[in-house]
């Protein structure tokens, strides 16, 4: 297998964080110490102004994913052409090292939610995905980097466990996967599967070139995928498990809400090298 | 209803579901919605968990449509908000939101519309006028924010333009930019905390907001400034501007000129132009 652990031979860039604007002046004074920095894609869409003025700084110094929001893969509206546009260039922009999205819709009929709608997990719908997915892919002409969402509802006709599906769809679409650990944990608590016999064991670890990390809010009826706090131990486990299968992978923590100060975000996701495999050193991709 | 529900049906079952203002059990009564519905409702559809229903799964995401899309505009209209409360804010916003869903996948292009939602739509909305005001300075300031940066002339290089040349001159002025006009003086008003203790005067005010070094700033205009910037903006040489002015009753050649000096080198001091386009050049 190539470098990084999966088959694109993409790099593992080692531990980062979500770019975040109240992060930028503690950045742009310090230059911290930090292997790279994932971005929301359409947070630089539609600017010519200062967050892209400070996006062009710290991607001259740093590795930059971008991931987005708004691709809604799974909608059955027509892929929004102009968004790919301005993907692409925004991707070339910043010398993207891969850009995705979610599995999932966030809107349909011309509506855009904003949220991540969960799909029916059916033949119909897998389908519908792969060919998307394929179009997207030749238009950008790189792989997709997709992630499984967190989910609150599952729908009757789905017939597919998630895993399953995810797997079912890297695979015949030939996408690459972000594994995010915590809506593993988060969709596990929410439809009562294991999430490591009924979810980690069937995920195609050789498609994963990035891990997300997050707490979340804990509701007692069901989880929230909040983003607004630390790692919960059991999240940090199934992060360790894979690890230990699968070998080091660019590691990225999310903060959203009630974002602490940047030296606290960056503390957070430095636990993660107790659990990757004995550290190597991170691919020299500056 | 159908045992499996194609995928687009599904989708818009779900859209309709969540983005009603009223809630879920709204949207449920909505047509994409109702029509897929059995006589076993949303169970036939969606799967209870151990802890939540059906219904109760459903509504996490009809809760969180209006919590999320409220509050981004709750950010980007935050003197709004203020000066209506935060109730009343949320209420024209879910009006809003409801009237004139997001069909942008971005975020910052959501306000769009709602000043002028307020205008022609929030017929019950206290003081709307001002709110109108309110929201549109509001939403030029993202704009301007947002803009795309561009080099602006420096003020040597309009000093240095042939007397003969300066009548024909068109200036194009920099995209991170707008002028506004406003039925309230909000300068004051907007300096002061909110809520008001007194509301702004009434009266029509001219409001230049520009961007330099990726701040935005803003800068009360009086009626002939803001109209020659305008005209300017239009693409209008300067000589064609000044005789719409002296039409309007705004300007004197004889008496003003001097002072019309002064706002040439102030405006571009301020990097309000970013070239010029000769006469020659058309």
């Amino acid at each position: 297998m190539a470098g990084g652990g999966n088959r694109w031979g993409l790099p593992d860039l080692g531990l980062g964080i979500g770019l975040r604007a109240p992060h930028y002046p503690h950045i742009l004074a310090t230059w911290p110490e930090i292997d790279w920095f994932e971005i929301i894609s359409e947070n630089y869409m539609e600017t010519g102004g200062r967050p892209l003025q400070v996006l062009d700084q710290i991607a001259a110094r740093y590795p930059i994913v971008m991931h987005g929001v708004s691709l809604s893969i799974g909608s059955t509206d027509p892929l929004d052409d102009h968004y790919l546009d301005r993907l692409a260039a925004l991707a070339d922009r910043v010398r993207a090292r891969w850009l995705g999205d979610h599995v999932c819709f966030t809107g349909v009929g011309g509506l855009n939610g904003h949220d991540l709608y969960p799909l029916p997990y059916t033949r119909a719908s897998l389908a519908h995905l792969i060919d998307r997915v394929r179009r997207v892919q030749d238009r950008l002409g790189r792989p997709l980097v997709l992630e499984n969402p967190s989910t609150y509802l599952a729908y009757r006709c789905s017939t597919i466990p998630e895993a399953e599906f995810i797997a079912e769809l890297a695979d015949r679409a030939d996408c690459a996967l972000l594994l995010d650990v915590n809506n593993v944990w988060v969709s596990a608590r929410n439809h009562g599967f294991d999430p490591v016999d009924d979810y980690l064991d069937l995920v195609p670890l050789d498609r994963v070139v990035q891990i997300h990390l997050a707490g979340h809010t804990d509701k007692g009826s069901h989880v929230l995928d909040t983003h607004d706090a630390a790692v919960i131990d059991e999240v940090w486990e199934l992060y360790r498990l894979v690890m230990e299968r699968g070998g080091p992978r660019s590691t990225l923590l999310e903060w959203d809400d009630s974002i602490p100060d940047f030296e606290t975000v960056h503390a957070e996701v430095l636990k993660a090298a107790r659990h990757r495999p004995l550290r190597q050193e991170v691919d020299d991709v500056r | 209803m159908s045992a499996e529900p194609d995928l687009d049906a599904l989708e818009r079952f779900l859209i309709a579901a969540v983005s009603h203002q009223d809630g879920l059990e709204a949207g449920l009564e909505r047509p994409a919605a109702r029509d897929l519905l059995g006589a076993g409702g949303v169970a036939e559809l969606i799967l209870p968990s151990a802890s939540l229903s059906a219904e109760d799964r459903l509504g996490i995401y009809a809760d969180m449509y209006y919590w999320r899309l409220v509050d981004v505009l709750a950010e980007d209209f935050r003197r709004l908000r203020d000066f209506l409360g935060a109730e009343e804010f949320g209420r024209q916003a879910r009006a809003y939101l409801h009237r004139h869903p997001s069909g942008h996948p971005n975020l910052a292009r959501l306000g769009d519309g709602f000043p002028d939602f307020l205008r022609a739509e929030a017929e019950d909305l206290p003081m709307r006028a001002v709110a109108v005001d309110l929201a549109r300075l509001e939403l030029a300031f993202s704009r301007v924010f947002d803009a795309a940066e561009d080099s602006s002339l420096e003020a040597e290089a309009l000093v240095g333009i042939a007397p003969e040349d300066w009548p024909e001159l068109r200036l194009e002025t920099v995209s991170a930019l707008e002028i506004l006009r406003l039925d309230h003086d909000l300068d004051g008003f907007l300096d002061a905390g909110m809520p008001p203790a007194v509301p702004p005067r009434p009266g029509e005010h001219f409001v230049l907001l520009h961007r330099r070094d990726y701040q935005v700033y803003r800068l009360p205009l009086s009626r002939p400034q803001a109209a020659l910037l305008l005209s300017l903006r239009a693409g209008r040489p300067l000589l064609e501007a000044l005789a719409d002015l002296a039409d309007a009753g705004d300007f004197d050649p004889d008496r003003d000129l001097a002072e019309l000096e002064l706002w040439f080198r102030r405006w571009a001091g301020m990097g309000l132009f970013r070239s010029r386009v000769r006469p020659d050049a058309g």
